[in-house]
């Protein structure tokens, strides 16, 4: 091969434009587009609805079983974990709120677009953070509570190991969006790199 | 816009420029079922994108930035473990490569793209595409002096790296 300058690899780039490299298969591309659409509508924020919607109906059925059962006397830890789901219910809507009105605010470069994934990316990394960190009051509240009920400690164990796994597999999760949101920095720090003087 | 409007412009624009898509695939995925995967993305995306196309720039430009934006972002591990993607055997392969003769300092392109980082690959492009500074800028997001510094030293990178693959075959 001859050393080229860029004139003729442009050349030899533009010969592309003649002869496509592929051919689309145009009947398996629509059937994916077509799957991916129904899909994406249930997909979408999914995590932060099931979270808003479990708080809630737990957070209810906490205060309604414990104020039934008890005639309003019920114990504090009860009533502890239903104001903790309510309040985590809140802040989850809240935060989903304020992200979908900056969903706007960026502009359609790919600058504005890596922001926009960074600022998603943040949310999400947050959001795990927190929910993992939810996970030992709520299961502190849960063993208490049951601790006050239950005669077989084997359930409290059970119980026990089951918020362990919940705290592991939460970890896991927040270390896939910050290595993802650290990837999106990287990039963007690759194309602003020597834009200062703009 | 109805969902067929969205469909009609949508496959205008894929016959229109699916030679500049095929670029963008081919340099940002090594493997035939990574470009289906990776095709597959930026076709959903320029699908979404029809509705906020607003004229304010040209076709071609507003392609380019959505199958850009896609590929950058594109992550090979992470789509295989994303929800909603289907298996390839089940609709059937979504490119099938043309049969056509095979240019060597093509190929030689392409392999010195894929080992830019990803974002002096999409300056790269489209600087080989043909774009002016201001496009680059527009499309990038960045200032044009600073579109200027990066091209001239991922063209700096081509020749040499050109230079020493000639001797190399010497």
């Amino acid at each position: 091969m001859i050393a080229m300058k860029f004139e003729e690899m442009k050349k030899i780039w533009d010969k592309q434009n003649q002869q496509p490299l592929y051919a689309i298969n145009e009947e398996a591309l629509h059937n994916r587009i077509r799957t991916k659409k129904q899909r994406a509508k249930h997909i979408s924020g999914l995590s932060e609805v099931f979270i808003i919607i479990v708080n809630i109906v737990s957070a209810a059925s906490i205060l309604v079983a414990t104020f039934l059962k008890s005639n309003g006397n019920g114990d504090i830890y009860s009533y502890l974990l239903a104001g903790l789901m309510a309040a985590t219910a809140a802040f989850v809507f809240t935060g989903r709120l304020k992200r979908k009105k900056r969903e706007h605010l960026f502009d359609r470069s790919m600058l504005g677009d890596l922001d926009h994934a960074i600022s998603n990316a943040t949310f999400q990394v947050r959001l795990s953070q927190i929910m993992r960190w939810y996970i030992l009051p709520v299961g502190l509240l849960i063993l208490l509570d049951i601790w006050q009920t239950l005669t077989q400690i084997w359930i409290s164990v059970l119980i026990f190991l089951f918020i362990g796994f919940i705290w592991f597999a939460g970890r896991w999760e927040h270390q896939i969006y910050v290595k993802r949101k650290h990837e999106l920095e990287v990039l963007r720090a690759k194309l602003t790199d020597g834009n200062n003087g703009s | 816009m109805t969902e067929a409007q969205q469909g009609e412009i949508f496959r205008r624009w894929l016959h229109q420029h699916k030679g500049l898509l095929f670029k963008i695939i081919c340099a940002y995925a090594f493997s035939e079922t990574d470009r289906d995967d990776l095709f597959q993305e930026i076709s959903i995306q320029l699908w979404r994108s029809v509705p906020n196309f607003r004229e304010e720039s040209a076709v071609s430009t507003w392609v380019y930035r959505v199958a850009l934006n896609t590929a950058i972002k594109w992550n090979r591990d992470e789509q295989k473990h994303q929800k909603g993607r289907l298996p390839f055997d089940h609709t059937g392969h979504l490119l099938q490569k043309n049969n056509q003769q095979k240019d060597e300092r093509l190929d030689w392109l392409y392999e010195e793209l894929g080992k830019l980082d990803k974002i002096d690959r999409s300056l790269c492009l489209l600087m080989l595409d043909g774009f002016s500074y201001r496009e680059m800028s527009k499309i990038l997001g960045i200032s044009e002096s600073n579109v200027g510094v990066k091209i001239h030293r991922i063209k700096k990178h081509l020749t040499e790296k050109s230079e020493e693959y000639d001797r190399h075959e010497i």
